[in-house]
């Protein structure tokens, strides 16, 4: 794959994109943006797998569990959330 | 309390991803702050060639760390942090596209963006003008798909594992868009074979 032509085509295209440069404030304002963003502090991995390479080993060798998993979640939140509405 | 952890100078070029990954969980900004500087270059060129419009670059550039931060539990800190970020640039950009769908216009605006900047050297203006423009059309003509494989291939340099990895996609369909993608592509870039591109070194941050 490392012809000329290939390896022009990455040339290209690299220096398209190397005119332009993020801008200069930007971490300012994400730091201002991030302080009044609320957090998620459940973690959903469990059931958004691969959100990075690999597998979570738990879906590998325990797929045909999905559902279980799934259902108690949801259960546990609902139950949660109707506690605290109650109380 | 986690806000103020500080990081010193020193010690942000020698600090792993994963320590400031389980800062980030902490609840430290400023570990936010260094993944920010560190992989900026990263997210903000796979926007811009996604999307094809600079301005929507930037945009997607804060939602990435903004959604770094807001689901931070969710990085698993033992493994890389940048397949996580490609991912999430690459379908925040498909979305971008997709919602807009109006491919044109970025390219005007690009085209715009880039006389306007360089605007003291006319005889250089026209050139990148024309040039880049036929680029960006290329680019932009492929589907949308295949535009972010010839982009993480191309312009990040990451292996075809490793796309099909972050795509989630089989190793034999990022072959073969990649194969009609650069087949695409130099059919359009042939037509510019003729005309000198500008010798701009790229150096990625």
């Amino acid at each position: 794959m490392s012809t000329y032509s290939d390896r022009m085509l990455g040339r290209i295209l690299k220096n398209l994109v190397a005119q332009y440069q993020p801008p200069a404030n930007g971490r300012l304002e994400l730091l201002a943006r991030a302080v009044n963003t609320p957090r998620r502090k459940h973690n959903f991995s469990i059931i958004i797998p691969r959100t990075q390479f690999n597998d979570y080993p738990f879906h590998s060798t325990h797929a045909n569990e999905w559902s279980p998993i799934q259902l108690t979640w949801f259960f546990e939140q609902s139950l949660n959330a109707g506690i605290r509405t109650r109380a | 309390m986690g806000v103020y952890m500080s990081i010193a100078a020193e010690e942000r070029d020698a600090i792993l991803d994963s320590e400031l990954v389980l800062r980030l969980q902490a609840g430290s900004l400023e570990a936010l702050g260094v993944l920010y500087d560190r992989h900026r270059g990263l997210v903000f060129r796979t926007a811009l060639a996604i999307t094809g419009d600079a301005e929507a670059a930037d945009d997607l550039l804060q939602e990435v760390f903004l959604r770094l931060h807001r689901f931070a539990s969710h990085i698993d800190s033992k493994r890389p942090l940048e397949p996580w970020l490609y991912r999430m640039t690459t379908n925040l950009s498909y979305t971008w596209v997709k919602r807009h769908n109006r491919l044109l216009r970025p390219l005007e605006d690009v085209a715009d963006w880039i006389s306007g900047s360089r605007r003291d050297i006319p005889s250089v203006r026209s050139e990148i003008n024309e040039s880049w423009r036929q680029v960006l059309q290329a680019l932009s003509s492929l589907p949308l798909s295949h535009r972010g494989v010839v982009v993480l291939y191309y312009i990040n340099d990451l292996s075809i594992q490793e796309i099909a990895e972050i795509l989630d996609i089989p190793v034999g369909t990022v072959k073969s868009r990649l194969h009609y993608s650069r087949q695409a592509l130099r059919k359009s870039l042939d037509l510019l074979q003729n005309k000198t591109f500008p010798e701009l070194n790229y150096e990625f941050t």
